[in-house]
C-alpha cells in the first residue's frame, strides 16, 4: 500500500490490531466496517429471493410451503429496506467520503459514528435471530390488524429491530448534518459542494424527521400485540388504516432516503466520465431538496384503494405528480451534461448510464401508479413489484456497484480489472431487466402481489423472471471475485487514476488518516471547466 | 391485440386501458429519448474524439422550459385519471347491490333476494351495481382484473365500489390485501349473466330466507323489539325508514343513516346517540356476525317510517 505524504502510513495501516479497527474513530474505517454489515444482510436478503424466486418456476405450491413462502418474503423486504437499501451508500460512500470531500479530517461526533455502526449491527442481531426463530409473516409493511392481531410469528421482536436500526440512520444523519454545516473547509461555500455531497444533507434532513415517525409506529404496533391496546384494532376500538397512514408517513420518505444519495453518486461519476461540469449544478442541488420536501407530503398515494376519502386520494395523486418533476430535471441535467462532453464507457459510468435509463423507466411507472384510475387495477399486483426494483435496483444498487468502482482504488489504493467490471456491468443490466420487466406485464394482466401460488397463465412471465434473477445473481457474484482479488494483487492505484475533480481526488490512494497532510483551501466552484492532464494533481491553493 | 391485458369487462375497463395505453406510448416515448440522446452523446462525444468544447454550464431557459412541459403533461395525466378514479369509488347511482363478507379464506356474498354465495358472485350484465364490502378479520381487498377494478376490505366499516358490467363472462377475483398464510387461495369468480339467466339464477338460488325477512326476525331474536317499537318512542329510536335520513345526535352533529351508521349504531351504540335519547343501548360487539348485520340493514333499507312490524 502506499505511503501517504509526510510518511504517515495511510490510514489502513494506521494501527493493526483487530482493536484499533473494532474500535476506531476514523470514519474510513467505520465506512469499511459498515461495509462488511451491509454486505452481509444483502446476501441474506438475496437468499430470501432466490428461495421464492425459484418457487414461483411454478404455479403450485411445490418448493416452499405456504407459510415458509410468506415467512421468505417478508425476509426479503425487510432486511433489503432497513439493513441494506436504507443504510448503504450514506453509511459506506457517505462516512468515506463526506469529510474528504468539503475538507475535513472527519466528521463531526466521530464517536456517535461509531455508535452508529454497532446500533447497526444490533438491529440487524434481532431482525436474524427473529428470522432464526422462524421469522415473521407480515410482509415488510406490518399492516394491521393482521401483525399487531392475527400474525402467530415473531412481529415484536423483529419491529425491536427496525426500531433499534432506526437509530443508527439518525445519529448518522445528524452527524452529517452537522458536518456539512460546521466543518467545510476554508472557501468551501455552499454552492461550492460537490453534487453527493448535496444529496446526503437532503438524505439526512429526511431521516431525522421521518425515522421518528417508524419508532413510533413500531411501538405502537408492539403496545397492541402485547397489551392489547387498542389503537390499530377495531376489536379494541382502533383504527386499521391509522397504521397506514402512520407507516406510509415514514415509510415514503424512506424511499426518497433509498434513492437520493444514488442520485448523489450518479451526479459525481456522469460529471468525471464526460469531463464536464455537471450541467444545471443549482438545479440539481436544489432538486433534491425539493425530493426531500415534496416527499414528505405523497404518502396517501400507497393508500388510494385502502378506503381513506377518494378526494384525499385527489390531493395525494396531485401531490406526487408534482415529486416527479424534481427527479426528472436530474434525468435531464445528467443528460445535457454529456453533450460535447469527452465520454468513456468505464465500468462506473456503465452503471450511471444503467442507472440513468432504468430510473427513468422506474419513474415513469410511478407516474402511472399516482394515476388514480390506473392504480385501482395495479394497486398490490406485480406492477408495483416491478416499479420499486427498478428504482431501487436498477436505480440504487446500480449507483451502489458504480460508487463502489469509482472510489474503490481512493478506498483500497488499487485499481480493479477494468474488462471484467465492465462485463459484471452488462451481466447485471440484462439480468437486472430480464428479471423485472416481465412483471409489469404480470402486473396489469391482474397477478397480486405475495402470492405463493398463481393461476397457471401466468407461468411463462414467472419463469423468464426467475430465469433473469439467476443471471443477476451471477452479475453480483462477479464483483465479489475481482474486488477480492484486486484488494491483494491490484495494480496500486495513482491519487487521481479518473483525473475527477473534487478533493477526495487531491490527496492520495489511500488518504492519510486524518485525509489530507495539509488542510485544503477551496476557490474553485465543485465541477470546474478544467481537464485534469494525466498524472496531474492540482494544488490545493488557489 | 396480444394477451397483454385481461378481457374489458365493465365500462370502466376499456377507459383504464386506454389511459394506461397512453401513459404507455408517453413513458416509451420519454425512455427511449433519454436512452437515445445518452447512448448518441456518449458515442458522439466520446473521448477518444478529443474535441472537448468548452459548453455552457447551465441554461434557464431549458431548465424552465422542461420543467413546465413535465408538469403540464403530469397535471393532464392526473385529471384524466382522477375523473375516471371518482367514478368508480364516489358515484352513488346503483340499481343493483350487493353485499361482501371477506373472512380469512374465502368470500361471502349475500344478494337482497336472500340468496347466498361463497367464492363465486352472479351479476346481471348492464347493470350498475354497488358492491359492499366488509371483513370479519384483517384487512382484504376485492379485486377482478377484467373490471379493472379493487377496493380493500376492512374489518372497521363498509367499503363501497360502484361498477357497470357490460360483458356475459366469468371473470376472476382475487384477495389483493396480504391476509396471512392462505391469502393466495383466497380467489373466487365473478359471474356476469344476460338479465334473463340472472334473473332465473336468482329464483332458483338457494336461499336462506330473504335478507329482508331474516333481519325482522333477528330484531325480534336479538331483544332490540323491546325498546326499538311502536309503543315506545320514549326509550329508542324507530327503525324504519330511517335508512337515507339525516339524524340528529346529542352532541349537535348530525349524521346520514347509512350503512355504516347502522352498523356502529349495532356494535358501538355510545358512539352516536340520538337527540332525546338517553344511551342505554347495550353494544352489539361479539354477539352478532356480519351476515346478521347486513340482514338487518338489508330489512331497514326496505322499510318505510310508516311501517310497523312491532306486534307480529
Amino acid at each position: 500500500m502506499t505511503q501517504a505524504g509526510n510518511n504517515q502510513p495511510n490510514y489502513l495501516l494506521d494501527g493493526i490490531t483487530l482493536k484499533s479497527w473494532l474500535l476506531t474513530k476514523d470514519h474510513k474505517r467505520i465506512a469499511l466496517l459498515y461495509f462488511v454489515g451491509i454486505t452481509f444482510f444483502f446476501i441474506i436478503g438475496g437468499l430470501a429471493a432466490t428461495f421464492f424466486r425459484i418457487e414461483l418456476l411454478t404455479p403450485e405450491g411445490d418448493f416452499l410451503s405456504a407459510e415458509g413462502y410468506n415467512r421468505a418474503f417478508t425476509l426479503h423486504g425487510v432486511v433489503m429496506v432497513w439493513l441494506f437499501l436504507i443504510p448503504s451508500i450514506p453509511t459506506t460512500f457517505g462516512n468515506f467520503l463526506l469529510p474528504m470531500m468539503i475538507g475535513a479530517k472527519d466528521l463531526a461526533f466521530p464517536r456517535l459514528n461509531l455508535l452508529s455502526y454497532y446500533i447497526y449491527l444490533l438491529g440487524g442481531i434481532f431482525i436474524v435471530a427473529a428470522a432464526i426463530y422462524g421469522g415473521i409473516d407480515t410482509g415488510w409493511t406490518f399492516y394491521t390488524p393482521y401483525s399487531s392481531m392475527f400474525s402467530n410469528s415473531f412481529v415484536v421482536l423483529t419491529a425491536a429491530g427496525v426500531f433499534i436500526t432506526g437509530f443508527s440512520s439518525i445519529f448518522t444523519a445528524l452527524n452529517f448534518i452537522v458536518t456539512i454545516h460546521k466543518l467545510r473547509a476554508p472557501g468551501m461555500t455552499w454552492w461550492r459542494l460537490p453534487l453527493f455531497v448535496w444529496s446526503l444533507y437532503a438524505t439526512s434532513t429526511i431521516i431525522v424527521l421521518a425515522t421518528p415517525v417508524l419508532a413510533m409506529t413500531l411501538l405502537l404496533i408492539a403496545a397492541e400485540r402485547l397489551f392489547g391496546i387498542g389503537i390499530f384494532s377495531p376489536q379494541f376500538g382502533g383504527d386499521p388504516i391509522l397504521f397506514q397512514h402512520l407507516f406510509w408517513f415514514y415509510s415514503h420518505p424512506a424511499v426518497y432516503i433509498m434513492v437520493l444519495p444514488a442520485m448523489g453518486v450518479v451526479s459525481e461519476l456522469i460529471s468525471a466520465f464526460a469531463q464536464k461540469p455537471i450541467f444545471g449544478y443549482k438545479f440539481i442541488a436544489l432538486s433534491s431538496i425539493a425530493i426531500a420536501f415534496l416527499g414528505f407530503l405523497v404518502w396517501g398515494h400507497h393508500m388510494f384503494v385502502s378506503g381513506q376519502s377518494p378526494y384525499a386520494g385527489v390531493v395525494f395523486s396531485f401531490l406526487s405528480m408534482l415529486v416527479a418533476v424534481p427527479s426528472a430535471v436530474k434525468v435531464f441535467n445528467w443528460t445535457a451534461t454529456l453533450y460535447k462532453g469527452a465520454v468513456r464507457f468505464t465500468a462506473p459510468m456503465l452503471y450511471a448510464l444503467g442507472f440513468i435509463g432504468l430510473f427513468t423507466l422506474g419513474g415513469l411507472t410511478g407516474v402511472v401508479l399516482a394515476t388514480l384510475a390506473v392504480d385501482v387495477h395495479v394497486h398490490d399486483t406485480y406492477f408495483v413489484v416491478a416499479h420499486f426494483h427498478y428504482i431501487m435496483v436498477g436505480g440504487a444498487v446500480m449507483a451502489y456497484f458504480g460508487a463502489m468502482h469509482y472510489w474503490w482504488p481512493k478506498i483500497i489504493g488499487r485499481l480493479y480489472p477494468e474488462m471484467w467490471a465492465r462485463a459484471a456491468a452488462l451481466i447485471i443490466f440484462v439480468g437486472f431487466n430480464l428479471t423485472f420487466f416481465p412483471q409489469f406485464l404480470l402486473g396489469y394482466q391482474g397477478l397480486p402481489r405475495r402470492y405463493h401460488t398463481y393461476p397457471e397463465e401466468f407461468q411463462v412471465l414467472n419463469v423468464l423472471s426467475t430465469a433473469g434473477s439467476s443471471i443477476l445473481a451471477v452479475g453480483y457474484l462477479v464483483p465479489a471475485f475481482y474486488l477480492l482479488w484486486a484488494m491483494f494483487k491490484g495494480e496500486k492505484a495513482p491519487a487521481n487514476p479518473w483525473r475527477a475533480h473534487g478533493l477526495e481526488w487531491q490527496t492520495t490512494s489511500p488518504p492519510p488518516r486524518e485525509n489530507f497532510t495539509e488542510l485544503p483551501h477551496v476557490s474553485k466552484e465543485a465541477y470546474p471547466d478544467h481537464v485534469v492532464a494525466e498524472g496531474e494533481v492540482h494544488g490545493i491553493v488557489a | 391485440m396480444f394477451d397483454f391485458v385481461p378481457e374489458k369487462a365493465t365500462a370502466m375497463a376499456a377507459s383504464v386501458d386506454n389511459l394506461a395505453f397512453f401513459l404507455l406510448i408517453v413513458s416509451l416515448a420519454f425512455t427511449l429519448l433519454v436512452m437515445v440522446l445518452v447512448l448518441g452523446f456518449g458515442v458522439r462525444y466520446h473521448a477518444s474524439k478529443a474535441r472537448r468544447q468548452p459548453t455552457r454550464r447551465t441554461h434557464r431557459g431549458l431548465e424552465v422550459t422542461w420543467i413546465a412541459g413535465l408538469t403540464a403533461l403530469l397535471l393532464i395525466i392526473f385529471k384524466w385519471g382522477a375523473d375516471l378514479y371518482l367514478r368508480a369509488y364516489a358515484e352513488d347511482n346503483a340499481t343493483y347491490e350487493v353485499f361482501a363478507i371477506g373472512k380469512q379464506w374465502m368470500w361471502k356474498f349475500q344478494h337482497p333476494s336472500g340468496v347466498r354465495e361463497l367464492n363465486e358472485l352472479h351479476l346481471p350484465v348492464d347493470e350498475k351495481i354497488k358492491i359492499t364490502l366488509i371483513s370479519q378479520d384483517v384487512i382484504h381487498s376485492w379485486y377482478v382484473p377484467a373490471f379493472r377494478l379493487k377496493h380493500d376490505v376492512l374489518p372497521l366499516r363498509y367499503s363501497n365500489l360502484w361498477f357497470l358490467p357490460n360483458k356475459v363472462g366469468k371473470y376472476s377475483l382475487f384477495c389483493a390485501e396480504y391476509c396471512g398464510l392462505a391469502h393466495a387461495a383466497m380467489r373466487g369468480r365473478v359471474v356476469v349473466l344476460a338479465k334473463t339467466d340472472f334473473d332465473t339464477w336468482l329464483a332458483t338460488g338457494e336461499a336462506a330466507g330473504t335478507p329482508l325477512a331474516k333481519g325482522e326476525v333477528l330484531l325480534a331474536e336479538l331483544g332490540c323489539r323491546a325498546c326499538h317499537s311502536k309503543e315506545d318512542s320514549q326509550t329508542a329510536p324507530r327503525l324504519e325508514g330511517i335508512y337515507g335520513t339525516t339524524v340528529q345526535l346529542s352532541d349537535g352533529r348530525e349524521v346520514l343513516a347509512d350503512e355504516n351508521y347502522i352498523r356502529d349504531a349495532i356494535l358501538f351504540p355510545e358512539k352516536d346517540v340520538v337527540r332525546n335519547f338517553l344511551p342505554v343501548m347495550p353494544p352489539y360487539e361479539g354477539r352478532v356476525s356480519e351476515s346478521d348485520i347486513v340482514a338487518i340493514i338489508s330489512y331497514i333499507k326496505s322499510t318505510r317510517p310508516e311501517d310497523d312490524t312491532s306486534r307480529q
